[in-house]
């Protein structure tokens, strides 16, 4: 607990009221919720920095001085979720865990990782707390599968005040040192269905100053829940992913592609490194070789049994991402539905434009029509040419790598390895050894014939007079 | 915060030792620092005009446009032309792989921490006991022919590769001697060996790649017979 009692206090006296009888006397009425923010307004509305630093948010948890209240009087309505209460004492690491030995392409993601159902505000809490402080629209956006878990993370730059009710349910604040002037990052408490997603940035747009700045450094990261998945489904969303990862960077931001911090898994070796062939080697192929500061970050899977994607750029823009988050969300579901034999079928014999298109239908149904599909063969190709590689058996490539490198190939005799007559023939050979006699180089006649070959140029400006040797030797003509 | 408002230490740290665009020029960045100059102490960045190099000018950085990052897909390039007067083959062969690199660091744009430059015959190279790194430092040279990459027509490379040993022929095919079977030329994708490479005709071993393949050869407007083969 704070030692800033007469904060805390505030805030406390706010949830206690809040708390009293939410579901059987009817909850706060608006005006009275209202003179309760107010009033803590004057305290917690003070800037973050400056004099009066003691203020700062981070110091006022009002989760915290809830959760107290309800211990004290041993009310359990808003958080029964006992794990909750303990993942809530802030700065508690999560520890990597150990990845369970017996995989399969069957194991559930929270069975390899041993990933306990995660601490997450109430059904109940959250619709009383959208009601309480109006955060309903009147058209709210219509998922498909509004169950579906997610947890953001919203990084903003100038944030000059912090309103009482951010970190109340939905929100936490956090320092995060890639940001400048007075950046924080605020990330959901654990998480919350996509249908609660809208409230959730409504209250945080509403109450933070309205100048905040999205600088080019600010990002949205967003983590869908895969614990439910198992090893395979997870590898379709991989594969799905890969091939429509252009189209989402293009929705999202291009400019995001060049940053250091959200690289495209289709320019580097991540996804091609993933021996597909072994569920335990794949397991820990991800584990040893991802990288945190891929679009698509998957050593969150260990820590929270998720997938991130760090496409988004910081933006305000609600309607953007409620349809990036559907974006994700119909991926997740076509990874759920579809085995990943079929998918990697489907995948395998996409070749034309409008063999791309049907796809991104089939996965994304509606939302396809948000996709910039200019030059869909482009944008598509590489992440369909990748998931072709890792789907379609290579057996060609699997038979040579089985074999002994051989001193008679065609390498061994480019780099000299057996004798310079065997790899040249006696009639070079000889024009070798004239050229060497003539010339008084040092060094052996394979010595001289290499670099002969490799810098021809050097040895025609050089030795010019010898020229029609050379050019006799390098098999070239004048 | 734009550029202009950063201190010369973040900048050195996140540009120093990374090629960059520097008003549409490609710039190799020194170090950036403040010079006294009574009221205004300008911002000025230090070129050098390349890696290890100890000379380097400095200019002023008057706006924040003036310095863009570069970033390359991943791809296949030749290190150099093949064809100009000066060049020396290094011994790993013409055709390097180009890839991002997504690990936690201060640079900003183009440099040996934010990519990984591969060779194609490297590992091979190594088996036969001759020493050759696998991954190469990145050059002035290699940024330039990344960005304007050069690749020979199809049978040009095949009649070059004696000499040049291993040649990329697109951004995402190239060829390399075999160094399993005599007077066989191996054509690969960024990600793995997919068939035969004979003049006038690819043999294609791979069924996902046949179509990359096609595009190949449909795209660079070659005549050559493109054929799905079956192991024997």
């Amino acid at each position: 607990m704070p030692d800033n009692l007469e904060l805390t206090d505030g805030v406390e006296h706010l949830i206690e009221e809040f708390n009293a009888d939410p579901y059987q006397q009817g909850a706060l009425q608006e005006a009275e919720h209202r003179r309760l923010v107010d009033r803590n307004q004057d305290i917690l509305m003070q800037p973050v920095y400056g004099q009066q630093q003691v203020a700062r948010p981070e110091a006022v948890d009002p989760f915290e001085a809830y959760r107290v209240a309800v211990r004290q009087q041993g009310n359990q309505q808003m958080f029964r979720n006992a794990p909750l209460a303990r993942a809530l004492e802030d700065g508690a690491p999560v520890k990597k865990r150990k990845v369970n030995d017996e995989i399969t392409f069957s194991s559930l993601i929270r069975d390899l990782f041993y990933i306990p159902a995660p601490p997450r505000p109430q059904l109940q809490d959250m619709d009383e707390v959208c009601r309480v402080l109006k955060l309903l629209t009147q058209k709210p956006y219509h998922f498909e599968d509004g169950k579906s878990l997610v947890g953001i993370e919203v990084e903003v730059e100038n944030v000059l005040s912090v309103g009482p009710n951010i970190q109340l349910l939905f929100w936490q604040m956090v320092e995060d040192g890639s940001l400048r002037n007075r950046g924080h990052e605020f990330r959901n408490r654990g998480p919350i269905p996509l249908n609660y997603v809208e409230p959730a940035l409504e209250l945080l747009w509403r109450e933070l100053n309205p100048s905040i700045d999205f600088s080019g450094r600010t990002s949205i990261h967003v983590h869908m829940d895969v614990r439910g998945f198992e090893l395979n489904q997870l590898l379709t969303l991989l594969c799905v992913y890969a091939v429509v990862e252009t189209l989402l960077f293009k929705f999202a931001s291009l400019t995001r592609r060049s940053n250091i911090f959200c690289v495209p898994i289709t320019e580097t070796s991540l996804l091609t490194n993933i021996p597909f062939d072994s569920p335990k080697r794949i397991v820990g192929s991800i584990l040893d070789t991802w990288q945190k500061y891929a679009a698509l970050n998957l050593l969150s899977l260990q820590r929270f049994g998720t997938v991130e994607f760090r496409h988004m750029p910081g933006t305000k823009d609600t309607h953007k991402l409620l349809i990036w988050l559907d974006m994700l969300n119909h991926m997740k579901v076509f990874a759920y539905k579809t085995t990943l034999e079929t998918a990697l079928e489907d995948i395998g014999r996409l070749n034309t434009t409008s063999q791309y298109k049907e796809f991104l239908e089939r996965v994304f149904g509606s939302l396809t029509a948000y996709f910039d599909m200019s030059n869909l063969a482009r944008d598509m190709e590489k992440g369909v040419y990748i998931v072709k590689n890792l789907a379609v058996a290579n057996p060609f490539h699997m038979s040579l790598s089985a074999m002994k490198v051989s001193e008679h190939s065609l390498l061994a005799k480019i780099v000299g390895f057996g004798s310079l007559v065997d790899r040249i023939g006696s009639e070079k050979y000889q024009l070798v050894r004239q050229f060497r006699s003539e010339t008084k180089l040092p060094g052996t006649l394979a010595q001289i014939y290499d670099s002969l070959m490799r810098n021809p140029y050097h040895y025609l400006s050089t030795h010019s007079e010898k020229s029609e040797l050379i050019l006799k030797i390098i098999g070239a003509t004048a | 915060m734009s550029l202009l408002e950063e201190t010369p230490g973040d900048l050195t740290r996140k540009y120093q030792g990374s090629f960059v665009w520097y008003n549409k020029k490609l710039r190799y960045i020194g170090s950036f620092e403040k010079k006294e100059d009574g009221d205004t102490d300008p911002l000025c960045v230090a070129f050098m005009s390349k890696p290890g190099e100890r000379r380097y000018t400095t200019e002023q950085v008057l706006d924040d446009d003036e310095i863009e990052n570069i970033h390359f897909d991943s791809h296949f390039f030749n290190s150099q032309h093949w064809d100009k007067e000066g060049v020396t083959i290094p011994n790993e062969g013409l055709a390097l792989k180009y890839e991002r690199v997504p690990r936690r660091q201060w640079i900003r744009s183009l440099s040996p921490q934010t990519c990984l430059i591969t060779t194609v015959i490297g590992p091979f190279m190594n088996t036969l006991g001759i020493a050759t790194n696998n991954i190469v430092e990145l050059q002035f040279s290699h940024v330039s022919q990344m960005i304007e990459p050069y690749y020979p027509s199809y049978n040009k490379a095949i009649d070059l590769l004696p000499r040049v040993r291993t040649i990329a022929l697109s951004p995402n095919l190239a060829l390399l001697p075999s160094p399993y079977e005599p007077d066989v030329i191996y054509i690969r994708s960024l990600f793995a060996l997919i068939g035969k490479a004979e003049p006038d005709r690819i043999k294609v071993y791979h069924n996902g790649s046949y179509q990359e393949v096609l595009d190949y050869v449909k795209r660079s407007n070659e005549t050559i017979q493109v054929e799905l083969c079956q192991i024997t």
